[in-house]
């Protein structure tokens, strides 16, 4: 028996494994014609292309497997092994899709290095790889290619480890304020890998007990207890952006808010009135001091305080609403868990003074310095990139009035020329700090 | 005018008063970008670079090329670039360069380059209070391809010192400033070409700002 005697069943689903295998392979052939601008989508690319191969490998080698088309394999089991191997091949065209932009000329191809950096920082862990993507949605997420669907496509691939995919609003790729929005990001592999251990499902339940009414409905207390750890997951992402980057935090925030506001609940996210309660604790917490003022002072305050939360009306909502109350321990203790597992670089004696100064700088067109930090400091990742963001923040303060007097330079030119000098500075403090290392 | 030498260079980068300071960044060192005896600061490829996009410009005319018209593209650090024959390609300077009031620079290829048949930078002159990353005009004129790293030494700045400082002078606006990508300039408009382009039409012969010539 061969591939010509199969079942007709059978023979559509080998052919059309092989079309959709040539298919990919093609389009594997054109990306691999692609130069990426950084090392993380070569890598993955190999890795897709190696996984393919062995899947095309397989296909291409049954017409020397009599054993496949011979009786002693079931026809029901012959049809899934090929069914299977059309899913997988569709799959890594899922992954394919991904790298397809991330060349984008564009992209801050210059935060790419020190935000993985941070990244690194944040996790604990040697190295870590940074992958920016114009998306879709007008908002930031991230995905971690080492995670669950990654390891399943992919299993073994090297390259996938402590990586990130950042898909960033393709029209706002250049705009370097928005992406403090990656504190946020960030926030949340530090919170799989490390907070969800710390934060067990019993504390989570006792805070749900200390507010639900009683004789409440076990069945919702058990749905309350999750909403809470999915928000609480939301939440510590916030905090995580506020501790690393304050105000210049708070700012992109305010940019995106109009696009991701949410006036109630869903069981995936708080509403955006606790979420803005959170940031402005955390914000109080870490960023009110006196010397910081005049950092505060250059970035626009949080969205109008008049707002108010709404109720929910779905009881598991409104318990875990009320759990997440802005003076209740619940919150209190997502402020603490912040505290331990992200640094911050407003407590970096001297920062708030070098962070004026840059501003300064970037209103006389010279990028900022943040390698000038680290020269007094001990220097670490987070710092320099917060400062880059902090200074840009004053720089675009003090450079709209001065730079549209003196060039006739719109907000949007300025705003433009603000990113770019940020971008620099970063990039030159970074290569600066790694050739110091290296001497 | 007058060329600065290395010690000049030197502490004109050193120098605390932003308006006398020459800032150059990324610097890495300066013993060995500033060369003692040098009159010179070498400079490096950047990783930014655009060239025309071939299937949608026709032609370039007296009318500003669009940004969109060019095709911008990033190679990182470690990587290389093939400059073809013929190629024409906008590249820039790893570093960020802003001159003080009273100091101008010449841009010049490096002679290692131009030996090889790579033509750098042929709007050489860099005003007083520029600021951003250098554009880069480069062609290679030989008839192999030439291979370029981003990161190398690529040019070499000369700078001079401008006589009749101003220190009241209003940073000069321009099109290239505060640019960290390959600029083509915003084009401001020149009235005069726009003049001398209409004098030989029936009806023409005004002078610009409609006063007539006067001399």
């Amino acid at each position: 028996m061969s591939a010509e005697d199969l079942d007709p069943e059978s023979l559509f689903w080998l052919q059309a494994a092989r079309e959709r295998g040539s298919a990919i392979r093609r389009e594997i052939a054109r990306l691999q014609a692609r130069k990426f601008a950084f090392r993380l989508p070569t890598e993955v690319l190999a890795e897709i292309a190696a996984r393919a191969e062995s899947h095309l490998g397989s296909l291409e080698a049954l017409p020397d497997a009599p054993e496949f088309f011979s009786d002693q394999v079931p026809h029901d089991e012959r049809l899934d092994s090929l069914a299977t191997v059309v899913y997988e091949l569709v799959q890594l065209h899922k992954l394919l899709y991904l790298l397809s932009r991330v060349h984008s000329s564009r992209l801050p191809f210059e935060i790419v290095r020190p935000f993985e950096g941070l990244a690194a920082q944040l996790l604990g862990v040697d190295s870590a790889s940074l992958m920016l993507r114009p998306g879709s949605e007008y908002g930031f997420s991230i995905n971690s290619w080492g995670g669950e669907s990654g390891r399943s496509l992919l299993p073994g691939a090297k390259a996938l480890a402590n990586s990130f995919c950042v898909f960033c609003p393709s029209a706002e790729v250049s705009n370097f304020g928005l992406f403090a929005i990656l504190g946020h990001e960030l926030g949340h592999p530090v919170f799989q890998r490390r907070v969800v251990s710390v934060l067990a499902a019993s504390a989570l339940g006792q805070a749900v007990v200390e507010v639900a009414p009683e004789g409440t409905d076990p069945e919702v207390q058990k749905k309350a207890t999750d909403v809470l750890g999915r928000w609480a997951e939301e939440m510590f992402c916030d905090l995580c952006g506020v501790r690393l980057f304050g105000p210049a935090f708070v700012a992109a925030y305010r940019a995106t808010l109009p696009i991701i506001w949410q006036a109630e609940g869903t069981p995936g996210y708080p509403s955006s009135c606790i979420r803005l309660e959170g940031i402005s604790a955390g914000l109080k917490r870490w960023w009110e001091q006196p010397d910081l003022a005049p950092v505060l002072a250059a970035f626009p305050p949080l969205p109008p305080s008049q707002l108010t939360c709404p109720v929910h009306e779905d009881p598991a909502l409104k318990i875990a609403a009320e759990a997440l109350a802005p003076d209740g321990e619940f919150l209190e203790r997502l402020l603490s868990i912040t505290e331990a597992e992200i640094p911050s670089p407003s407590s970096c004696p001297g920062f708030a003074e070098h962070v004026i100064s840059a501003g300064e700088r970037i209103e006389l067109l010279i990028p900022p310095d943040p390698y000038l930090l680290a020269a007094e400091h001990e220097y670490q990742s987070h710092e320099l990139v917060a400062f880059a963001f902090l200074s840009a923040g004053i720089g675009r303060q003090r450079a709209n009035s001065t730079w549209s007097e003196q060039f006739g330079w719109s907000e949007q030119r300025c705003s433009r020329a603000v990113s770019e000098l940020a971008m620099k500075g970063l990039e030159a403090s970074d290569l600066r700090r790694r050739f110091g290392l290296e001497s | 005018m007058g060329v600065l030498n290395g010690k000049a260079i030197k502490a004109r980068l050193e120098e605390a008063d932003p308006a006398k300071k020459l800032v150059i960044t990324p610097l890495f060192s300066q013993e060995e970008q500033l060369r003692e005896g040098a009159s010179s600061i070498d400079l490096r490829l950047g990783c930014r670079f655009a060239s025309t996009r071939r299937a949608n410009v026709t032609h370039i005319g007296n009318e500003q090329l669009q940004p969109a018209q060019l095709e911008e593209f990033y190679v990182p650090l470690g990587s290389e670039l093939l400059v073809h024959p013929g190629q024409f390609v906008l590249a820039t300077t790893l570093e960020w360069i802003r001159l003080p009031r009273d100091l101008a620079a010449t841009v010049v290829g490096r002679s290692r380059l131009g030996r090889r048949g790579l033509i750098v930078a042929t709007a050489t002159g860099v005003h007083p209070t520029y600021s951003g990353v250098l554009t880069l005009e480069m062609t290679n004129l030989a008839e192999v391809p030439l291979e370029l790293a981003p990161g190398q030494a690529v040019c070499q700045l000369v700078l001079e010192k401008v006589i009749g400082d101003d220190p009241t002078a209003a940073t000069a606006p321009s099109a290239f400033l505060g640019s960290l990508r390959p600029a083509l300039g915003e084009g401001a408009s020149d009235r005069i070409a726009g003049f001398l382009s209409r004098v030989a039409q029936p009806g023409a012969g005004k002078a610009p700002g409609g006063g007539g010539a006067t001399g």
